[in-house]
């Protein structure tokens, strides 16, 4: 029943995007995002989560457009219209195809989460996460150091609608709720978390409603559990290995991030700008090359954005200095040719520094708190 | 750095044709500067010079739905246009990173052996 709601959806979806391709974006109005949200709740209830998800982001966009607001990407507009286009029809592929499995990949799925009694954690590393008027955040990466999750990588995803502000690091100093504790109290400390939701598929961890989450920090700062990432630390043969088993999608952005990376003795030898005087209408590329213990080519890309501007400006200085970095804790990327790492973490001296992070101003708590008050 | 030339040449013209193809959605078939069907045949030529003829068949297509006004099909091939240079992209992406992968493994084992 639910195949041939979707199939239903999915062909006025279809028809319903090339005509919005086709008129361009004059002739768009309130109506078209008033139908793109009908489009967007039933894909929802549908369970068509893939197809929802493109939609909603669509329709951010279509708003934007409307309200002329700055923060209107054409490159995002489009790369969602496409996405939308191509869901909708794949489902008209899979009637044909009758393949279950691709089926339930196009559908997608909403994290599932479950109860975790008891974890022991490690924050090993921050990334600033800024989307133009819709979301500003942090996403932080847990190294958990016991029971089955032992040496996985957990995401804890802090977002927030924008208000106006534009530094991302200041969601740290909030108060982790019903804790006592704020997210800047997590560095440095190893801590047991019980109670947390878990969803292992995503390997992301929140705060649980009932029975309520809590978090013990251990009284005394420790040094970093290193050893628990040099699983990460990939060989040429070992990478070259994980990254044959990369699966292409068409859904994708042109950045791919797949997996986490641990680089030792690392110098930053050179740096240019990609994009800068070209006629391409996006950001310019910061590109660092760099030299590493296991030697394979591997760079560093950040695209010059304000959240960016901190980790550019600490990676400069490491480049200038020449200073080795004798560990990196990164995410792999995969962009544009280039095996690339996105540094969540330093480790000099088995002490950590999250590299992103920018210092913060105490009073911005109180503004903080204002800003987001209930 | 470690990019070759026709791989960085193939990156920047699919960036070309996405702009056009970009514009076309953004202004609206009726808008689309017609200045831009001479550019796309500038654009198929040197897509024929890298062989890439799956991209130079949709252009082709794309420039023939033009022509005849057909609004469901301009549609359709942008639309097709910009997925499949995308899908290439990233296919392209981590083929790149695995040939470079595989000539730093030859530089590596010729370096031992030599030693």
């Amino acid at each position: 029943m639910q195949k041939v709601q979707i199939n239903k959806i999915s062909e006025e979806i279809e028809k319903y995007i090339e005509l919005l391709a086709y008129n361009g974006l004059n002739l768009i109005s309130k109506e078209n995002v008033r139908q793109i949200e009908f489009f967007l709740q039933n894909a929802s209830q549908v369970e068509a989560y893939r197809l929802a998800t493109s939609l909603r982001y669509l329709n951010v966009e279509l708003e934007r457009f409307l309200q002329q607001s700055t923060a209107f990407n054409t490159e995002r507009y489009i790369f969602f219209l496409c996405n939308c286009w191509l869901l909708s029809r794949s489902f008209k592929f899979l009637k044909d195809t009758k393949d279950e499995a691709f089926y339930h990949k196009l559908i997608g799925q909403a994290p599932q989460f479950q109860l975790i009694e008891d974890l022991k954690l490690r924050l090993g590393g921050i990334e600033k996460i800024f989307l133009e008027g819709a979301i500003f955040g942090v996403i932080l990466y847990f190294i958990s150091l016991m029971g089955k999750t032992k040496g996985k990588i957990l995401k804890w995803n802090i977002f927030q609608p924008s208000k106006g502000i534009i530094n991302p690091d200041v969601l740290l100093t909030l108060e982790i709720p019903q804790q006592g504790i704020s997210f800047k109290d997590l560095f440095d400390k190893t801590f047991n978390a019980f109670k947390l939701s878990y969803s292992e598929k995503d390997e992301l961890i929140a705060l649980n409603e009932e029975p309520k989450s809590k978090i013990v920090l251990q009284e005394k700062k420790d040094y970093f559990p290193l050893k628990t990432l040099e699983r990460y630390d990939y060989d040429v043969k070992g990478l070259y290995s994980k990254i044959s088993t990369f699966e292409y999608t068409p859904f994708d952005l042109p950045t791919s991030a797949f997996d986490y990376i641990l680089v030792k003795n690392l110098e930053i030898v050179d740096s240019e700008v990609e994009g800068e005087k070209e006629n391409i209408k996006s950001s310019p590329v910061y590109i660092f090359k760099l030299n590493h213990k296991r030697g394979y080519p591997l760079y560093i890309r950040l695209q010059d954005k304000h959240v960016n501007q901190g980790l550019i400006e600490k990676l400069m200085n490491y480049k200038n200095n020449r200073k080795i970095i004798e560990n990196l804790f990164g995410r792999l990327v995969l962009e544009r040719g280039q095996l690339s790492i996105f540094p969540l973490c330093v480790i000099n001296e088995n002490i950590e520094e999250f590299i992103s992070v920018s210092e913060v101003q105490k009073d911005y708590r109180e503004i903080m708190k204002t800003l987001y008050k209930k | 750095m470690t990019i070759d030339k026709s791989a960085k040449e193939v990156l920047s013209t699919f960036d070309v044709i996405k702009i056009k193809v970009n514009e076309l959605i953004i202004n609206g078939v009726d808008n689309f500067n017609r200045d831009n069907f001479v550019d796309l045949n500038e654009l198929m030529d040197k897509l024929k010079s890298l062989r890439l003829n799956f991209i130079v068949n949709l252009l082709a297509k794309f420039s023939v739905s033009l022509k005849e006004k057909n609004k469901s099909e301009i549609a359709k091939n942008a639309l097709r246009i910009i997925s499949t240079t995308r899908m290439f992209e990233s296919i392209m992406n981590i083929e790149l990173i695995k040939k470079d992968l595989i000539n730093y493994m030859g530089r590596e084992n010729a370096e031992g052996s030599n030693q």
